[in-house]
């Protein structure tokens, strides 16, 4: 049980800087998903809390007691990596018996600690065997019970999922967030699948480019994206980007215009003067085929339709400046090349200036 | 099918071929059948008598025995630099590495007899076993630091966040998982002492410090014109036999181990 707290942590590998000065805390018992794309440098900075690489700058504390200069043993941490990386030659029982030997427990605790972590992991029958006889999702098991037998301070996982199968990843997800339900132990969680970190996580940490773009619970970064990056990368279907073109203003907020000419009123609060350029965002499950009350009507011809099995995406050409991808339920009797007309709440769109950061909302 | 018998029957024909030779006496050695004529282990016998073969034997185990232990004991160190320490100049020591092990043997040899000479190890056990760590350990750092190489690192990275430090990580760790590595390199290593030719003939002098390949080559018989055919076979067979079954037994292991199993599926 810990708290964990990064100050000004930057990492360079020579000239080329992984992870600039990032602050963060982590609370007691807390479950952190760090997610971004591929180098961004979440799974550097999960390393660098391990202590398997040293940081350039700054300094990481666990409990207040500032470990920035600790080996990686002495930190009280667990790790459960990506390949699982057991010891080949061990059988699971040693494999999860080797780091309580280097704690120096006396051989009754570290049997009765190792049978507990068996018994809460289903691992009882496999004890005696060697790494090279389990199935993928044992493996991982044990790299877990590895780790939970040490009863950590704080766990740290390294895309654990990611060489399971979809089926399995799902169910070792569960566990996870059971364990972490059982244990209420703090932990930092490093993963590039969406659908992970909605799911386990109190709150996620969107990295991009060594930097954090938002760090919020799943919900705030879903429904109130800080800036133009997380709101694409964040959702199973990549939101859409449109431009528009600033109306007016007024107290219900930022009157756009499509480039389909279409209006919407975005309730956002920062003032923006009329005429100016904004990115106009709308994810593809928010977009409908049935009209409702208050809503916006954007008309367009199919360009194509694929169906997913429980829903269809439509592309739909000419209602905005760009092809408009929209997530519709059930099934959809018109037929490419034809006309469309979709619907969507004002409320649900967001707005993003040049850079890229979001407009205040109106609260 | 037809293939694997007929390969097999190609290299294993030699080795019947001696051991039924070494059976035979006198003019039963020129038979052309194979099971005719008498048997008896008699130049087996003399093979000993005749000359210090025994002593021959001890030393060729000497000699390479000395050979893996050094080699692998200056081989793993120098892989573990060249596979996992990132280090200017790296790549180019590792194909100087590799470019010693095809010198042709005849090419040092002048040099490595002045080499031995100087230090006093000429006709010596230690002088061979030094002449033969220049063909040995060439191929065994490449083949460690290949194997180094493979190693997952997470691995490692796993023992040091239990907790692990050096000792703990080499012992416990490091030399388990390459133990497969080493008994192949080893048995190699092993396997190129035991047959080494070159350097025992030009290094030795006396029957004591022979070793066996030497040994059999200058088997003599009672006059210059006759040549001991049944002795130099039941001396060959002696020889080989061992090897055969210490290559099989380590072959398992090696087989086995190589299949680990440490990451992934």
């Amino acid at each position: 049980m810990a708290t964990v707290e990064l100050a000004g942590v930057g990492k360079r590998f020579g000239r080329h800087t992984v992870i600039e000065s990032i602050d963060l805390v982590i609370g007691d018992g807390e479950f952190v998903v760090f997610v971004g794309p591929s180098g961004c440098g979440k799974s550097t900075l999960l390393r660098l809390v391990a202590g398997l690489e040293p940081v350039s700058v700054g300094t990481i504390s666990i409990d207040g007691e500032d470990v920035t200069a600790l080996p990686p043993g002495e930190r009280g941490l667990a790790m459960v990596f990506q390949s699982y990386a057991l010891y080949p030659h061990m059988t699971v029982e040693r494999n999860i018996a080797f780091g309580l030997h280097r704690q120096r427990l006396k051989r009754s605790e570290r049997s009765r600690r190792v049978r507990e972590t068996a018994r809460l992991l289903g691992l009882e029958p496999l004890l005696e065997r060697l790494p090279r006889e389990l199935s993928g999702g044992q493996r991982q098991r044990v790299a877990i019970g590895r780790a939970i037998v040490r009863e950590p301070r704080a766990f740290l996982f390294d895309e654990p999922l990611s060489n399971l199968d979809a089926a399995l990843r799902a169910q070792m997800r569960l566990e996870i967030a059971r364990l972490h339900e059982r244990l209420r132990t703090t932990m930092l969680y490093v993963t590039h699948d969406q659908i992970e970190a909605m799911t386990l996580a109190d709150r996620i940490v969107v990295l991009d480019q060594g930097r954090i773009e938002q760090i919020g619970t799943p919900d705030d970064i879903y429904a109130r994206p800080a800036n133009r990056f997380v709101a694409g990368f964040i959702g199973s279907m990549r939101m859409n980007f449109l431009p528009v073109r600033v109306v007016d203003q007024g107290s219900d907020g930022v009157r756009v215009r499509l480039a389909g000419g279409a209006f919407v009123t975005v309730p956002v609060s920062e003032a923006v003067a009329a005429g100016a350029e904004l990115t106009l965002g709308i994810r593809p499950e928010h977009l409908h085929a049935q009209g409702f009350e208050d809503a916006v009507a954007l008309d367009g011809r199919i360009e194509r339709i694929e169906a997913i099995g429980e829903a269809q995406l439509v592309y739909l050409e000419g209602a905005a400046g760009s092809a408009l991808c929209a997530r519709l339920a059930g099934t959809l009797h018109e037929k490419p090349g034809g006309p469309l007309r979709l619907w969507l709440r004002s409320d649900q769109c967001h707005l993003f200036d040049d850079d890229g950061r979001t407009l205040a909302r109106l609260s | 099918m037809l293939a694997l018998v007929l390969l097999a029957a190609f290299a294993l024909f030699p080795l019947f071929y001696a051991m039924l030779t070494s059976l035979r006496g006198g003019a039963d050695l020129f038979r052309p059948d194979l099971l005719g004529g008498s048997f008896s282990w008699s130049n087996y016998v003399d093979v000993f008598r005749d000359q210090p073969f025994g002593r021959n034997i001890l030393n060729s185990v000497g000699v390479a025995t000395a050979v893996v232990a050094v080699s692998l004991v200056l081989a793993l160190p120098a892989a573990w630099a060249l596979g996992r320490v990132p280090f200017r100049g790296r790549a180019v020591l590792l194909v100087t590495v590799l470019m010693v092990s095809m010198f042709p043997q005849v090419a040092v040899l002048s040099g490595l007899f002045e080499l031995i000479r100087f230090f006093g190890l000429y006709d010596t056990l230690p002088g061979l076993t030094v002449a033969n760590l220049v063909l040995t350990l060439p191929f065994t750092v490449w083949v460690l630091t290949t194997f180094i190489r493979e190693m997952p690192q997470e691995v490692e990275e796993a023992a040091r966040m239990d907790g692990a430090r050096m000792p703990t990580l080499v012992w416990r760790i490091f030399l388990p998982m390459m133990m497969p590595a080493m008994a192949s390199t080893g048995l190699l290593a092993f396997l190129v002492a035991w047959n080494e030719f070159l350097f025992a003939l030009t290094f030795t002098l006396s029957a004591d410090s022979r070793t066996v390949p030497v040994a059999i080559a200058l088997l003599s018989g009672a006059s210059t014109q006759e040549l001991p055919w049944g002795q130099i076979m039941a001396a060959s067979v002696v020889v080989t036999l061992p090897v055969v079954a210490l290559v099989i037994v380590f072959q398992r292991r090696i087989v086995s181990g190589l299949s680990a199993g440490a990451v992934k599926g």
